[in-house]
């Protein structure tokens, strides 16, 4: 047997990152306690080579190991989301593992690991290959939850999500068994044309598909898949909190826009009805409770899953313009929330134990600290919607490809969902600006270095997709027509 | 040219510089980033001017998309930037004596306290006003003409301290609102019939697709002048702008004479094309125009506030403004503004010295005999009140006569509006004359404890005086008429602007009038005004004592005219009060009961949901795999059943 | 294999049936001793090892963490031979290429083996 033709410039930000992982993971244990943060270094080194490799891949759209290894621009585009969440994450955490003395290098490995597994998720339309990702993903980020091992909240949250994304593997890997019985194949194309023109679909095609939407949608924390969110979120590190949500979040997005979007979205009949209602009770559910949530962490995370609401209008409408919005929905909400997070952790880290973060430590911290407190507003204003802010934007778009093919009734739904949202995001800004913290006001520590760098990369990214979105939507769009 | 696009943007970046870490800089830093951003400006103004020059007059026209902005469907709004003659002379205005008053005001504000927070303001408002003279559709002219009404707003209450000044910034937006309104429902109507916001489309498309008079173009053009009779500060909406001087001088000179309330003016201008298709609409701009002239120019006569009598002077002048645009000469309206900009920003700033070297006294009858005290201060106002009197070879001369000859002789005119024009002239004369008898001739009427304090202004704030003064005095050489021998460069050079508008209204060049009428109405009016010159001689300076006496012997005229006419406390009456009080209703029995009543249902609705739905939420991992495996069989059991 | 993708639950009828199965024979088995046992209950009967060495402590021990370490990294490694079996099994016809391969697969093994012995995680004390 000679060696098959491996296309290695394609898989080189893949590649990249996993040889960081590997590496640095090795690396942890030879050195000192003390000098753990090298780790944190290497990592972000790693992963801004490995980005300069996806630009370089832009445009090339090929594929490799037979088909199920693709490099077009749509996961270009997802793995650039990927890296930058990650590194980000990287930035924040350097001080905070410091402060809340608990500088293990293992961490940045964890983070490495996962941007690995969700670049494999959104490279692939074969289900099995999308699996293997979605499971490095999701292993590292149980871990990533616990990673506070002397928090009870932190464990608490470790087991929770592990336990319940186990179950949710289940359904998937059950699904794909499906769905592999039926047609014989694992390649989302070769499903439809297996299943394509069928007079009569068959049941286990629905079963299967069925279960893929159960287990992705678990992955999105669409509801009543999202009981697990508000738990992990509260209870993870802050940083881990905010990749959480920006992430694994696009990976598994990506990964539904392969496999719904263009699979089975036109071969298994009511799907686009199921996608309604879930989408309908996914914001629905996710923003009136986030109404009445006091920690700022558990209240994102409720925001989260009505961002997946949202977002999950890109799979009832189908359209490719749709995908791209969707694509670019996750970015704007990743860079969002990776920058709300950087705020929270930052105010979180100025306690050892997780104290403070509930949102009345928010109190009166626009006065003492104008910059974080218009950054963080900055953040609200754009997780709510509102323009020039990237949030408007996404949702701009979104909502318009979905009012193009007539699905009036769900955007309205959709819109008053958001005024409803507007409420808790400027509960926060209101708690900054206009209240005074009576008793002892929280001390925050000063911004160190690397999250100062990041801090301003996400409020100039926020600000320049909500000012200037034709680039970014017409890069998403790009990405989107080389999927198909 | 293809840098015009950072003419905006320079202050836009001061402003940000200054409002991010102004607490923290020191004072010359501040300067350095404010003057130096708008002196940049005015550079780039220059060299975009002789950009300008260098191209052939009917290519003049040059547009800069620097991003598309809104692109939704048919709307479509780019964040462009058009240079033709009409922008290049306004930036030139705008950024040149935004440069002086920068300048002026570091020596006027150095005691201030909130040094930073003023220089934010007025670099912000640079950018809007830039923004708004430069945009190259209707959408991004709303941007800046907002802009410009908040920092007008932020500045007018910069002594937030004081209740009448914040009391005055809110008279100032509330106003301006009713006209914003009108611009904004005008933009509208016109996206909706013409089917774009882009200057040149809707000037190219209107004509053909807009009956010549017709109900739809009329309706367009009057809502859009109401946004310019709102910022303009023409009749009815005119009475924020003398409670606006209670904002800092400069502030006064900079954006309530010289640049901002001009912006309807170069709106109306703008729209040229627009209003020539309605002349119903341009009637009623004359009309307005010479009576807000006629109007403001009664009242200036007997007010004792030196700032206020500047201010209503500005409104009468804008009055000017607005006749030249109706009777469709655009382009003397133009030159109007900017003699106006400089003799008017010269006035304000040399009131603002001489309110300086008073220590804050603003009532003319508690000054007199400056002269020689403040003899920069004097002569430079000595030139500006020459020039906005009309004496021939200073620049309001050349303009004024213009408009008046225009007024009389245009296609749009009438003999009418040129008596009373000449008759406002006349009273200009007069209360300009009026406030330099009582402020720098006579008996010295303030206390010995005012008198140690009496200084002339430092020199950072007399040279953008003199370098003013030497404006009003050449500025209005650039638009010499052909009846004095000169070229009318200035109308030649704005010619292409307004040549669209001018085949619409079938205005043919150069006919008109024998220059010899023009002659006569010329020597007419200075005859007139040295006359009032002589009256106001006589009462404020020869026969001072008597000067109360002369003016009480109006009767109730007087008092009429001294008390403004009784318009605020009439529209206090008429508007505010059933308004204050119907909403007052609305609020306790509408509001309280039954909106209040719906939302607070609503939240109250909600938030009950919330509880309950916060209650599956239990945290056993138990009860989570139940809700799963629930919606499990949901999403399965719903796609076989429906298959 | 796509004429396999029009199968209905006939195809799987089979394994349909190989479940029923089952479960009848566990209920029968179950079943049939419980109606023909004989049932004596005492203490002796109710203890851990009915016929082992006498019980002193109680069941509920806890171990040492370690244990399940051990356990857990014998597992990973131990399914790293499972791999290794198919792969010995076709050792010719993979050639180079699937040795390559195994090496690659080997040395990720080995960074996490050399991760775990630094960190102690087998050291007994």
């Amino acid at each position: 047997m000679s060696f098959p033709n491996v296309d290695f410039a394609l898989l080189s930000p893949s590649l990249i990152v996993c040889i960081t992982a590997l590496l640095t993971m090795l690396l942890v244990p030879f050195l000192g306690e003390k000098r753990q943060v090298v780790v944190a270094h290497l990592s972000w080194i790693g992963l801004s080579i490995a980005l300069f490799a996806v630009s370089q891949q832009i445009g090339k759209n090929a594929t490799t190991f037979g088909g199920m290894f693709l490099g077009d621009d749509f996961s270009q585009f997802f793995s650039g989301i990927f890296i930058v969440a990650a590194m980000l994450t990287i930035f924040t955490s350097i001080d905070y593992l410091r402060r809340k003395e608990n500088e293990h290098g293992e961490y940045y490995p964890l983070i490495l690991f996962a941007t690995y597994g969700m670049m494999v998720m959104a490279s692939s339309s074969n289900l099995l290959v999308i699996f293997l990702g979605l499971e490095i993903m999701s292993v590292s980020l149980y871990v990533l939850a616990g990673f506070a091992r002397t928090e009870l909240k932190s464990t608490e949250a470790a087991i929770k999500y592990f336990l319940l994304g186990a179950f949710a593997t289940g359904f998937t890997v059950f699904g794909i068994a499906f769905v592999y019985g039926v047609t014989g194949t694992f390649d989302v194309a070769g499903i439809i044309n297996a299943a394509f023109g069928q007079s009569n679909v068959d049941t286990f095609l629905i079963i299967g598909s069925a279960l893929l939407l159960i287990g992705f949608g678990f992955k999105v924390a669409a509801v009543p898949f999202h009981m697990w969110a508000p738990d992990a979120y509260e209870g993870a590190p802050s940083p881990i909190t905010g990749f959480m949500s920006a992430g694994p979040k696009a990976a598994a997005f990506a990964a539904m826009l392969r496999i719904f979007s263009v699979g089975f979205g036109s071969t298994v009949p009511h799907l686009q009805t199921l996608f309604w209602i879930v989408a309908v009770a996914t914001m629905t559910v996710g923003n009136i409770i986030a109404l009445r949530q006091n920690n700022i962490k558990r209240m994102l995370a409720f925001s989260s899953i009505a961002h997946a609401g949202y977002i999950l209008i890109a799979l009832v409408v189908g359209t490719g313009e749709a995908s791209s919005a969707a694509a670019l929905y996750l970015l704007a909400y990743a860079l969002t929330n990776l920058g709300a997070f950087m705020v929270i952790a930052l105010v979180d880290s100025g306690a050892k134990h997780d104290e403070f973060t509930s949102i009345d430590t928010y109190t009166g911290l626009a006065r003492k600290r104008p910059f974080l407190g218009l950054a963080l507003t900055l953040f609200m204003l754009s997780l709510a919607g509102f323009p020039p802010t990237a949030g408007f934007m996404g949702k701009f778009v979104l909502f318009k490809a979905a009012v193009s093919q007539g699905f009036y009734v769900l955007i309205v739904i959709a819109v008053l969902n958001s005024l409803v949202s507007v409420f808790y995001y400027l509960r926060v800004v209101v708690k900054m600006f206009m209240t005074e913290p009576d008793g002892q006001p929280v001390e925050v520590p000063a911004v160190p270095v690397f999250l100062m760098v990041a801090l301003a990369f996400a409020v100039a990214a926020v600000l320049l997709i909500g000012v200037y979105p034709q680039g970014w939507f017409n890069f998403a769009g790009l990405s989107i027509l080389g999927a198909n | 040219m293809e840098l015009i696009w950072l003419i905006p943007l320079v202050p836009l970046a001061g402003f940000l510089l200054n409002g991010l870490f102004g607490k923290s800089f020191s004072k010359p830093v501040i300067n350095t980033i404010a003057c130096g951003s708008v002196a940049l400006s005015f550079l780039l103004s220059l060299n975009a001017f002789f950009g300008l020059l260098r191209l052939a007059p009917e290519s003049r026209s040059f547009e800069y998309i620097l991003f598309s902005w809104i692109p939704s469907g048919s709307l479509n709004a780019d964040v462009g930037f058009l240079l033709d003659p009409l922008s290049a002379v306004m930036i030139l205005v705008v950024s040149g004596v935004g440069l002086l008053i920068h300048v002026y005001s570091i020596g006027y504000m150095a005691h201030d306290e909130d040094y930073s927070r003023f220089f934010t303001y007025m670099n912000l408002f640079m950018a809007s006003m830039l923004v708004l003279v430069l945009a190259n559709n209707f959408v991004l002219m709303y941007v800046g003409w907002e802009g410009v009404g908040l920092c007008s707003y932020l500045l007018i209450g910069f002594w937030y301290e004081k209740r009448s000044a914040t009391d005055a910034g809110k008279k100032a937006f509330i106003v301006n609102r009713i006209g914003d309104f009108g611009f904004a429902l005008g933009i509208m109507l016109l996206f909706w019939t013409v089917g774009s916001v882009h200057f040149a489309t809707v000037f190219n498309l209107a004509p053909q697709q807009l009956a010549y008079g017709g109900g739809i173009i009329t309706a367009a053009t009057l809502l859009l002048f109401l946004g310019a009779v709102g910022k303009s500060a023409q009749v009815p909406l005119y009475v924020w702008l003398p409670d606006a001087m209670e904002g800092p001088t400069p502030v006064s000179a900079l954006i309530h004479a010289a640049t901002m309330v001009t912006a309807g003016v170069y709106m109306v201008a703008r729209c040229n094309v627009l209003y020539m298709l309605a002349p119903t609409t341009l009637l009623v701009v004359a009309v307005v125009g010479m009576f807000t002239a006629f109007y403001a120019a009664t009242i200036g006569l007997f007010q004792n506030d030196i700032k206020r009598v500047l201010a209503y002077s500005t409104i009468s002048q804008l009055g000017y403004m607005f006749v030249a645009c109706g009777v469709a000469a655009f382009g003397a309206g133009i030159f109007h503004l900017m003699t106006h900009a400089f003799f008017k920003a010269l006035l304000f700033l040399g009131a603002g010295s001489v309110i300086h070297a008073m220590s804050g006294e603003q009532d003319m009858r508690r000054m007199g005999g400056l002269k020689s005290k403040l003899p920069v201060t004097y002569t430079t106002m000595i030139i500006a009140t020459l020039a906005i009197s009309g004496i021939p070879l200073f620049s309001g001369f050349f303009s004024k006569d213009e408009i008046l000859w225009q007024a009389f002789s245009s296609r749009f005119g009438s003999p009418l509006l040129w008596v009373v024009g000449l008759l406002t002239a006349g009273l200009t004369a007069f209360y300009m004359f009026r406030l330099i008898y009582l402020t720098f001739f006579g008996q010295r009427r303030y206390d010995d404890h005012a008198a140690s304090h009496v200084h002339e202004s430092p020199r950072v704030m007399t040279v953008p005086l003199i370098i003013l003064a030497v404006l009003s005095v050449i500025g209005g050489y650039v638009g010499l008429p052909k009846a004095l021998l000169g070229g009318a460069w200035f109308e030649r050079f704005l010619h292409p602007v307004f040549a669209k508008g001018a085949e619409i209204g079938k205005l043919a060049e150069g006919a008109g009038e024998s220059h010899a009428t023009e002659y006569v109405l010329m020597l007419a009016a200075v005859a007139f005004v040295v006359l009032m010159i002589f009256t106001a001689k006589r009462y404020y300076l020869d026969r001072a004592k008597d000067s109360e006496q002369f003016e009480h012997g109006f009767g109730g005229l007087y008092k009429l005219v001294y008390n403004k006419y009784y318009i605020d406390e009439l529209y206090d009456r008429v508007i505010v009060n059933p308004l204050v009080k119907g909403s007052n209703l609305l609020w306790q029995k509408f509001d309280v009961l039954i909106i209040d009543g719906f939302f607070n249902g609503a939240a109250w609705l909600a938030g009950q949901w919330a509880i309950s739905m916060r209650k599956l939420q239990t945290g056993m991992v138990r009860s989570y795999a139940f809700v799963f495996l629930g919606g499990a069989i949901f999403v399965i059991g719903y796609l076989i059943l429906s298959r | 294999m796509s004429e396999v993708g029009l199968t209905s639950f006939e195809t799987y009828f089979p394994i349909f049936f190989q479940i029923v199965l089952a479960i009848i024979i566990g209920v029968l088995m179950f079943g049939v001793s419980a109606m023909l046992g004989r049932r004596s209950k005492s203490r002796v009967k109710d203890e851990a090892y009915e016929c082992g060495i006498e019980v002193t402590t109680d069941t509920r021990h806890r171990f040492s963490v370690k244990f399940y370490l051990v356990a857990i990294l014998f597992i990973v490694f131990d399914l790293e031979t499972v791999f290794l079996f198919p792969w010995a099994v076709n050792y010719k016809q993979l050639g180079l290429f699937g040795l390559v391969e195994m090496v690659i697969f080997i040395l990720i093994l080995l960074v996490g083996y050399v991760y775990i012995v630094k960190k102690g995680a087998i050291k007994w004390d």
